[in-house]
């Protein structure tokens, strides 16, 4: 990798700096002083801390938010035997809290393999498996085929830059439907591509509980630039809601474009 | 008297810095942001074993590179899949960027904790060897040890480190 100039600062020490008194006092004033004087790494700091951001409203948090105390086996050795019987208490109060939040933490997690999503194209009438990026034309075709170690919900959206949201899955906007099991399952309808030109995205949201297509779209806000509606699909390849997602980038050009 | 766990604060603080560590290491950022879901889910399976007085970072570093090198094996294993379209150009998708990535981590994999770290901090980060001896809390001479270590272990020939997930 091409080091960077002598004096500036990593990305890790930008991005610590960034988190709460991570950096001693001396680091924070060092750093500071060299701000002033360094355009690059003022720069690099206001891309980390804007993906820092972007982080966040994507995965604003864990499924499981409470700390508990960890317990640590070696440690009861130390105890009397009045402050055992407590302490076997106590640990099985906390190994069924640990075991709740484990369940909880595991909300969004599948079974198995990770979901997978599919994508047939359809040009000129010659079929074809598609990879992101696709890059299509208006009136071709795309059929997508899910794979899943358990049922879970789905729900098959497209977002484009002006951030308009369409769904594909189910047909009418509502909320996601149960998907079985089972190795490239097609689902039941294809979609024909309409005329409008540039990017989009096509996300597929799987869950283990129906998510509503009001409460996605109200999430977009948070994707949008400061100042603009346009959303940027490069740089969002999930939604900032809890599911498991897959997205496939379409580049939907003239059909006689180079 | 125990080690207490504030996860969500944890989450909070390093959540993202841990994302960059990940995405690092396995290219893709939807599978880097599940990486750091699973580095929480082990540190509550794990956190007895985080003792008061200890610094966080480095031990989520550490559980963080060991996520990545499963899930690498695991995506090693799966190839019989068809893989989702779903990974977005540029960043992480070339073929010749992730066979060499592949490449890297199963040497990461064939070496100590501190090693892998100082190879990663060097390597991916960027870092000289006296940011690494700060971040790690050794000295620059056994940071330059590792580092000469790790590069002697990538002049071997490749073979699968471990032995199942």
């Amino acid at each position: 990798m091409t080091r960077r100039p002598e004096g500036c600062r990593s990305d890790l020490e930008l991005s610590l700096s960034l988190v709460e008194g991570e950096l001693t006092p001396l680091a924070v004033r060092t750093l500071e002083m060299h701000l002033a004087d360094c355009l690059a790494c003022r720069e690099r700091l206001s891309r980390l801390r804007e993906e820092r951001q972007a982080f966040y409203v994507r995965r604003p948090r864990i499924a499981a938010e409470s700390s508990q105390p960890a317990i640590g086996w070696r440690r009861w050795v130390w105890l009397s035997a009045a402050s055992l019987a407590t302490g076997v208490l106590i640990f099985l109060v906390g190994m069924f809290w640990f075991v709740e939040q484990k369940a909880e933490t595991l909300s969004l997690r599948f079974k198995g393999a990770a979901p997978g999503l599919h994508v047939w194209v359809e040009r000129g009438g010659v079929v074809e498996r598609g990879r992101s990026p696709l890059r299509l034309s208006p009136g071709d075709r795309i059929r997508f085929a899910t794979s899943l170690s358990e049922d879970a919900y789905l729900t098959i959206v497209n977002l484009d830059e002006q951030a308009r949201l369409t769904s594909y899955f189910p047909a009418q906007p509502g909320q996601s439907q149960l998907c079985p099991a089972g190795v490239e399952r097609p689902l039941p309808d294809s979609i024909r591509l309409d005329d409008t030109l540039g990017s989009e995205r096509v996300f597929a949201l799987f869950s283990r509980a129906p998510l509503d297509f009001v409460s996605i779209r109200r999430a977009l806000a948070a994707m949008k630039r400061p100042g603009s509606d346009r959303i940027d699909l490069e740089q969002w390849d999930t939604l900032p809601v809890p599911a498991f997602q897959r997205s496939v980038l379409i580049e939907k050009v003239r059909r006689d474009e180079p | 008297m125990f080690a207490r766990i504030d996860v969500e604060d944890w989450y909070r603080r390093y959540g993202h810095v841990l994302f960059r560590r990940c995405r690092a290491l396995l290219g893709r950022p939807a599978e880097a942001e599940d990486a750091v879901q699973e580095v929480f889910v082990r540190v509550l399976r794990y956190g007895h074993r985080f003792w008061p007085g200890q610094k966080p970072l480095p031990w989520l570093f550490q559980i963080a590179n060991r996520v990545c090198f499963d899930r690498g094996r695991l995506g090693a294993r799966s190839a019989s899949w068809e893989e989702p379209p779903s990974a977005p150009a540029g960043e992480g998708n070339d073929t010749a960027q992730a066979e060499l990535r592949c490449e890297v981590m199963v040497h990461l994999q064939r070496l100590d904790p501190l090693t892998q770290e100082v190879a990663i901090l060097y390597h991916v980060e960027g870092m000289t060897l006296e940011e690494i001896a700060r971040q790690v809390g050794r000295t620059r001479k056994t940071v330059a040890r590792r580092l000469e270590r790790f590069t002697q272990v990538t002049r071997q020939p490749t073979r699968e480190a471990g032995g199942g997930i």
